[in-house]
């Protein structure tokens, strides 16, 4: 394996993770939709947050078990 | 119009920059065609495998199979549970290993060790013109799209997202195009698992669905469960809103085309093929069963939702979208969900995700095309005997020629409306009789390079001939058939495609037997490797996990897959 594509995915995710929760609380109000709230925003950028970390753990413990050998 | 804010401009920025990123951080390790092409064989199964799912996500798979969705309902499942999954647990199990342990670089090569030049050469002709003009069209449905909803220019769309393809392909080959689609697949599961969730909410659940589905099949003179059952109304041709019957439906797409596609076209091979070792390219296919089986309820239930929701609209507020004639627009199905249940920020993932399905889809075109362009075009045509530096500068001079070929039938496809219906008759035309010679070629040693040959070109003529004498209802003759007479209607276009398959596949088949029979039989010391009868078996190596095993990774899927088919039936 080239590199480990968990890194980048993983970083992807955290991060428009954590732009979906920042504007769901600090983002313009007049956005808001009618069929779905800016809670959706901030409930699902916490899944995608929450699944680029474990994808970046997996990797950093994936890395830790090659040096290891 | 979608109007779009900042967050939804970032998430966008954030995503062609990852793109960008991974294809800059691979082009260190990319020192020999092996590694552009082949990837260096280096891919963990599990990364392979997800790539194999990703390149077969292309624009007309997302927006195509949520438009089938609203118009045919639980029925276009079909082309995942019966219509990939059977074939690609076959690919696995029986092909991979001739693919893999041959270690031709490709398709088309594989025709060339098993039967000969001219074979191969067919081969790579119509393969390449199908990679480019696929690639094409996707990339015009997708500056259509960006066009219609945001307002995008449609020159600008279509060059920003062929540069970044162009780029990313460039720096790392295979290995970069493999690496996004892996990012792309889990983009577009995450970009539009929500919107299942918030239309399903919408509709008033599993129930509310079913509900709204039995006023949709009632309204258009069909049984009640037409909409929501796969197999119920497949007793006829009239009795379902595709106009297919079981049988035409069993043997046209779940043999004739599904193998002919999910088992020889080279861009799903490829994946596979890049894998790390025999076992990892054979879990390649099996490994991607698994989201394949399950990409319905992303792909096809929003389209089943929108139907429901407009059968109510006196109550949800929801319209199909029209087209400037009148008629319901179904390719615009996706886009306007995401407008209706989609806030700023969701949006921009919801679009970035539609954007990631377009790119991946042409990603996957390119790097085959410059594959066979070079290693079975250039080469053995060309340049026979240059430095293998040589042959990867080519690949890089393939891949643009491949994006501005790409380009250029977007536009042709912008100038003529009917570009669409041609692809898909050379998809027929192709794979069909293609998967004919295959069959025959891995598993009967008789079968030799002139049967090859002559039941590929009979086969192709044969889907031409029964084309130019059968038209679907509601047509006229030309482009949709009936150019030579009218023998034969169908009652839709995709009763005609099956069958155009099932004729297509049975000449060539019947051809390459015949011809092979009345021809000297193959050497059969250069088939070792090669068929089944001249292979020694796989054994798979002792104290493997489960999960492992191929032949138990294909059981468990087709198993599945039939649990699926008897729970919607």
């Amino acid at each position: 394996m080239h590199f480990d594509i968990r890194l980048p995915i993983g970083t992807m995710f955290s991060l428009l993770g954590l732009m979906l929760v920042g504007y769901a609380i600090g983002g313009d109000p007049a956005a808001t939709h009618v069929l779905a709230p800016r809670a959706i925003d901030a409930g699902w950028g916490a899944v995608m947050f929450i699944f680029g970390g474990l994808l970046l753990v997996l990797a950093r413990r994936h890395r830790r078990a090659q040096h290891a050998r | 119009m979608i109007h779009l804010r900042v967050i939804d401009w970032a998430v966008f920025a954030t995503y062609f920059l990852f793109v960008l990123g991974v294809g800059v951080a691979v082009k260190r390790s990319i020192r020999t065609s092996n590694d552009f092409f082949l990837s260096g064989r280096a891919m963990p199964a599990w990364i392979a495998g997800l790539a194999f799912m990703s390149a077969n996500l292309g624009a007309q798979e997302v927006i195509g199979m949520a438009a089938s969705g609203a118009k045919y309902g639980i029925a276009t499942s079909h082309f995942y549970w019966i219509g990939a999954i059977p074939a690609m647990v076959f690919l696995a199990i029986f092909m991979m290993p001739f693919y893999y342990g041959s270690r031709a670089r490709s398709v088309p090569e594989y025709l060339r060790l098993r039967f000969d030049e001219k074979t191969r050469g067919f081969n790579a002709m119509s393969f390449a013109l199908m990679t480019v003009m696929s690639s094409g069209i996707s990339m015009y449905a997708m500056g259509l799209l960006l066009n219609l909803l945001l307002g995008w220019d449609f020159t600008a769309s279509v060059w920003l997202c062929a540069g970044i393809v162009l780029v990313y392909i460039l720096l790392g080959g295979l290995t970069s195009a493999i690496y996004n689609e892996v990012l792309q697949f889990f983009l577009i599961v995450f970009g539009f698992a929500p919107l299942v969730m918030l239309g399903l909410q919408d509709v008033g659940g599993w129930d509310g669905l079913q509900a709204g589905l039995q006023r949709v099949a009632v309204s258009q003179g069909f049984a009640a469960d037409a909409w929501s059952h796969s197999w119920r109304q497949m007793g006829s041709t009239g009795a379902n809103p595709m106009g297919v019957e079981w049988f035409g439906l069993a043997m046209g797409l779940g043999f004739v085309l599904s193998f002919g596609y999910w088992c020889t076209d080279f861009l799903l091979v490829q994946r596979a093929m890049a894998a790390e070792s025999m076992q990892a390219a054979r879990r390649t296919p099996l490994i991607a069963t698994w989201p394949k089986m399950l990409f319905p309820f992303l792909i096809i239930l929003p389209g089943m939702i929108a139907v429901a929701l407009a059968a109510d609209s006196g109550h949800s507020g929801f319209a199909l979208p029209l087209k400037p004639d009148g008629q319901t627009n179904y390719d615009l199905v996706i886009p306007q969900m995401l407008a209706r249940y989609f806030p700023s920020g969701m949006l921009g993932l919801g679009l970035t995700a539609l954007i990631a399905s377009f790119m991946s889809g042409m990603a996957g075109n390119v790097t085959a095309f410059n594959t066979v362009w070079t290693n079975d075009i250039y080469r053995p045509y060309v340049r026979r005997s240059a430095s293998d530096a040589h042959y990867l500068w080519m690949g890089r001079v393939a891949t643009v020629g491949g994006v501005l070929l790409s380009v250029a039938c977007a536009y042709v496809a912008s100038a003529y409306n009917n570009i669409m219906d041609v692809l898909q008759l050379v998809f027929a035309f192709v794979n069909a009789p293609l998967f004919a010679t295959f069959l025959l070629g891995m598993f009967w040693q008789r079968c030799n390079g002139h049967g090859a040959f002559f039941g590929l070109l009979s086969g192709t003529l044969a889907a031409a001939v029964h084309h130019g004498l059968s038209l679907p209802a509601h047509t006229l003759p030309g482009m949709k058939g009936g150019w030579i007479a009218v023998w034969h209607m169908y009652p839709s276009e995709m009763a005609q495609n099956f069958w155009t398959a099932i004729f297509a596949w049975s000449t060539s088949f019947v051809v390459t037997v015949v011809v092979s029979l009345m021809t000297p039989p193959p050497d059969r010391s250069s088939l070792v490797g090669l068929t089944w009868g001249a292979t020694p078996r796989q054994q798979t190596p002792a104290g493997l996990a489960w999960y492992d095993r191929p032949v138990l990774l294909g059981v468990l899927a087709l198993a599945a897959v039939f649990a699926l088919n008897l729970a919607f039936f």
